[in-house]
C-alpha cells in the first residue's frame, strides 16, 4: 500500500472516528434527572406496597418485632415438646395411671374359664350313704350290702341294686 | 429495670442508625444520578442511537444500582461502575432488539450535527455521511466495535475501558488498531462502491 493511501485511509478513519465522537457528544434530553429520580422514588414505593407494609417509616422495627414474636413461639414449642418428654422418666410421669392390659386375644381362642378352678374329686371324695338294710321274711339269709364304696376309692359310683 | 432499658436503648440505637444509613444510600444514589445521567445516557446512546431506548437503558442502570444498594459502599470508582452496568444494559438491548433497523435513520443522525452553520443540503450531506461511518462500524467485529465506541468518549482512558470490558489494557489498545485498519478497509469498500 503506497502511503499516499495510507494517509488517505488515516484521514478517513479520523472522519469516522471524529462522527462517532460527535455522537458521544449528543445532548442529554432535558429533564432527564428528574425523571430518573421520579422513577426511581415511584420504584421505591411500588417495592414497598409489594412487601404489603409500608417499610418506610420504622420499618426495621415492625421487622425486628415479627422476628422476635416467631422467635419466641418457635423457642416456646421447642421448649414445650422438650419438657414433656423430659418428664417421661420422672416421679411425676410414674404416678400417671396406666391403662389395665386386656388379655390378648387368639393365645386360647378367645375362651376364658371366668375364673373357675376344678377342683378334683380326689381331695374331696363322695361319701355315700349306707344303704338301709331290707328286713327279709324268715331270716333265711342276713342281708349283705350290694356295694359299699370303699373308704379309699377315688371315685365311688352310685350303689348297683 | 435497668437492664432493660439499656437493652432498649441499644435496639432503638441500632434501627436508627440503620434508618440513617438507608437515607444515606437513597442520598448517594441521587447524587449518583445528578453527576451521571448525561453521561450514562450519551454511552446508551452511542450504542443504541435512539433517544427514547437509552433513556430507558439508563433508567434499568440506576434501578440496578437500586437493587445493589448495599454494594455501594465498596466501589472505588462510581463512574466506571456506573458505565459497566449501562454498557451491559445497552448490549442486553441490542442483543433483544437486533432485527430493528437503527443504523438508516438519517434523521436520528441529523440531531447529532451541529446545530447551526450549516446548510440544508450539508446538514443532509452531513447526515448521509454518519449514516455510512455507523453502517461501517455496525460491519465491525464484536469486540472491535465495542472498543472503537468507547474509545470515541474523550473521558474514559484506555485503562477504564479496560475496566468496563473486563480485560487489560494491552488487550484494548490491540483491539482498537485493529478495528482501526479494518473500518478504514470498509470505509474504502464503501467508496469504492459509490
Amino acid at each position: 500500500m503506497r502511503p499516499d493511501e495510507l494517509g488517505q485511509l488515516d484521514d478517513r478513519v479520523k472522519a469516522a472516528e471524529a462522527v462517532l465522537r460527535r455522537l458521544t457528544k449528543v445532548a442529554p434530553p432535558e429533564g432527564l434527572e428528574e425523571r430518573m429520580h421520579r422513577r426511581l422514588q415511584a420504584s421505591r414505593l411500588e417495592n414497598g406496597a409489594r412487601n404489603g407494609i409500608a417499610w418506610g417509616f420504622g420499618g426495621m422495627r415492625v421487622r425486628f418485632a415479627l422476628a422476635a414474636v416467631l422467635l419466641a413461639v418457635l423457642a416456646g414449642g421447642g421448649w414445650e415438646a422438650y419438657r414433656v418428654r423430659l418428664a417421661g422418666g420422672t416421679k411425676e410421669a410414674r404416678q400417671v395411671p396406666v391403662a389395665p392390659t386386656l388379655p390378648a386375644v387368639g393365645a386360647d381362642s378367645g375362651f376364658s374359664a371366668a375364673k373357675g378352678m376344678r377342683v378334683p374329686p380326689t381331695l374331696t371324695p363322695l361319701r355315700v350313704p349306707a344303704v338301709p338294710k331290707k328286713k327279709v321274711a324268715g331270716k333265711a339269709k342276713k342281708a349283705v350290702p350290694v356295694a359299699a364304696a370303699p373308704a379309699s376309692s377315688p371315685v365311688a359310683g352310685p350303689a348297683q341294686p | 429495670m435497668s437492664t432493660g432499658t439499656v437493652t432498649f436503648a441499644g435496639w432503638m440505637g441500632v434501627t436508627s442508625e440503620r434508618d440513617q444509613l438507608e437515607s444515606a444510600t437513597e442520598g448517594a444514589i441521587a447524587a449518583l444520578v445528578d453527576e451521571y445521567a448525561g453521561t450514562l445516557y450519551r454511552v446508551a446512546y452511542s450504542v443504541l442511537r435512539n433517544a427514547a431506548d437509552a433513556e430507558d437503558a439508563v433508567q434499568e442502570t440506576y434501578l440496578r444500582v437500586l437493587k445493589h444498594r448495599e454494594s455501594l459502599a465498596e466501589i472505588r470508582d462510581a463512574r466506571v461502575w456506573l458505565v459497566r452496568i449501562v454498557w451491559n444494559v445497552v448490549l442486553d438491548r441490542k442483543r433483544r432488539t437486533k432485527t430493528r433497523p437503527e443504523t438508516d435513520d438519517v434523521s436520528e443522525m441529523e440531531r447529532v450535527l451541529p446545530a447551526q452553520g450549516l446548510t440544508a443540503e450539508e446538514r443532509v450531506a452531513g447526515a448521509q455521511h454518519h449514516a455510512l461511518v455507523v453502517r461501517a462500524v455496525e460491519k465491525l467485529p464484536a469486540k472491535e466495535r465495542q472498543v472503537l465506541i468507547l474509545s470515541a468518549f474523550e473521558e474514559l482512558t484506555s485503562v477504564e475501558i479496560a475496566q468496563v470490558l473486563g480485560t487489560t489494557e494491552s488487550t484494548v489498545r490491540s483491539r482498537l488498531f485493529r478495528a482501526r485498519n479494518l473500518l478504514s478497509t470498509l470505509l474504502c469498500h464503501e467508496r469504492s462502491a459509490r
